[in-house]
């Protein structure tokens, strides 16, 4: 590795981040954002970000929680800015469409997501979509360890009377 | 089980199935990895490159007032000076061309040392359709020569696109010269609004080079 170009180095590990990074960033982005247009306009705003501060990543095993917790900043950068959610009235290509869009029980899901508060979906998908630690979603989230468990608690709570899973 | 727990397993798996349908488009997994191919470590104003949501959701259009008001290209060149660099080095600029529908209105960036006459220009994705106020960005390939290109937008109403990150480099095994810079197409006019339906036509020329490509976007909405 260190014999290799700098300029060969960058792109490997622009190739790592993209093919390792890239989906599991749009579909959590997608969870904050619920638009799938924001959520990659979100996950190119949060790989620049990050490949600019890419030095300040010390330890290369954390790579996944630092590069998510910038996803979930950017991501939540967006939603204060309260762009207005284009139209969705546009026939779409299924590489575009909703990825809910064809299963009814997950259209379900996604209503019973809709119907939380912004803070408490962050933390489904920090914690339970990305499954961090709670010391993770609580440093990408900027909340106290405690402020994560029981915001998870109440989401839960209200998803149990509005959601019944496939399986059960 | 706790029932939390439990409730958890479940929400997991059902979202980790729902959302593994949803995958970053191939053509912007290739540009997200030259956008941060193109993106030095060090930071500089977002604006001036690098920033896409800044640049797609409001800042451009407030340079593209300053466009409409009469600075049809702003340039700058912070980095490297007006000529080729050696490889590895980066030029980035900005220009805010306005445009009508009508007749086309280019604007280009500094004069770059250029002038091969045998440079090749790509433009990627030749075609795109977006939802109204989308905004996209396209790819511009330049091989056998170095050169600002210049950018023009024929369609419906003015839209404010730039251009920026241009970066240099010696070809890796043929040695020629290679740039690519790209196009934010900001899905907005020029005063702001989302861009009304319908195909826009972007055309990319270089100066003393007859190598020209385009691109269509088709805005629905």
């Amino acid at each position: 590795m260190s014999s290799r170009r700098p300029d060969a180095e960058a792109e490997a590990l622009a190739e790592r981040w993209v093919s390792l990074y890239g989906d599991i960033a749009l579909r959590t982005a997608y969870l904050f954002l619920r638009d799938r247009g924001r959520a990659e306009d979100c996950v190119q705003d949060a790989f620049v970000s990050a490949w600019r501060a890419r030095s300040s990543l010390r330890d290369p095993g954390a790579e996944r929680a630092w590069l998510m917790t910038i996803v979930a900043n950017t991501a939540r950068s967006h939603l204060r800015r309260r762009i207005p959610i284009p139209t969705d009235s546009v026939p779409q290509d299924p590489t575009t469409r909703d990825p809910f869009s064809d299963l009814a029980v997950a259209a379900d899901l996604r209503q019973a997501l809709d119907q939380l508060p912004a803070d408490q979906r962050e933390v489904i998908a920090m914690r339970v979509y990305l499954d961090l630690s709670v010391e993770e979603t609580a440093r990408a989230l900027k909340v106290a360890q405690g402020t994560v468990k029981s915001r998870l608690n109440r989401a839960l709570e209200a998803l149990r009377l509005i959601w019944i899973p496939t399986n059960d | 089980m706790d029932p939390n727990e439990r409730l958890t397993e479940q929400l997991r798996g059902e979202l980790r199935r729902s959302l593994a349908q949803m995958r970053l488009d191939p053509e912007l997994r290739r540009a997200l990895k030259s956008q941060l191919l193109a993106t030095p470590a060090t930071r500089w104003p977002r604006w001036l490159g690098g920033g896409g949501g800044l640049a797609r959701h409001g800042v451009l259009v407030g340079v593209a007032g300053v466009a409409a008001a009469g600075l049809a290209a702003a340039v700058i060149v912070p980095l490297v000076g007006q000529h080729p660099a050696p490889s590895s080095s980066r030029q980035y600029f900005t220009l805010a061309p306005r445009v009508n529908a009508g007749g086309p209105h280019s604007a280009a960036a500094a004069p770059a040392s250029c002038g091969s006459a045998a440079l090749r220009l790509t433009v990627t994705p030749a075609r795109a359709t977006l939802a109204r106020g989308r905004s996209t960005r396209i790819s511009i390939d330049e091989t056998h020569g170095v050169c600002a290109p210049r950018v023009s937008v024929t369609g419906p109403a003015a839209v404010t696109v730039t251009v920026q990150s241009g970066v240099h480099s010696q070809g890796e095994a043929s040695g020629v010269p290679e740039a690519t810079f790209e196009i934010i197409w900001t899905g907005h006019t020029t005063k702001g609004g989302a861009l009304p339906p319908g195909r826009y036509r972007v055309t990319v020329t270089v100066p003393s080079s007859e190598a020209v490509a385009s691109a269509t976007i088709t805005v629905h909405g």
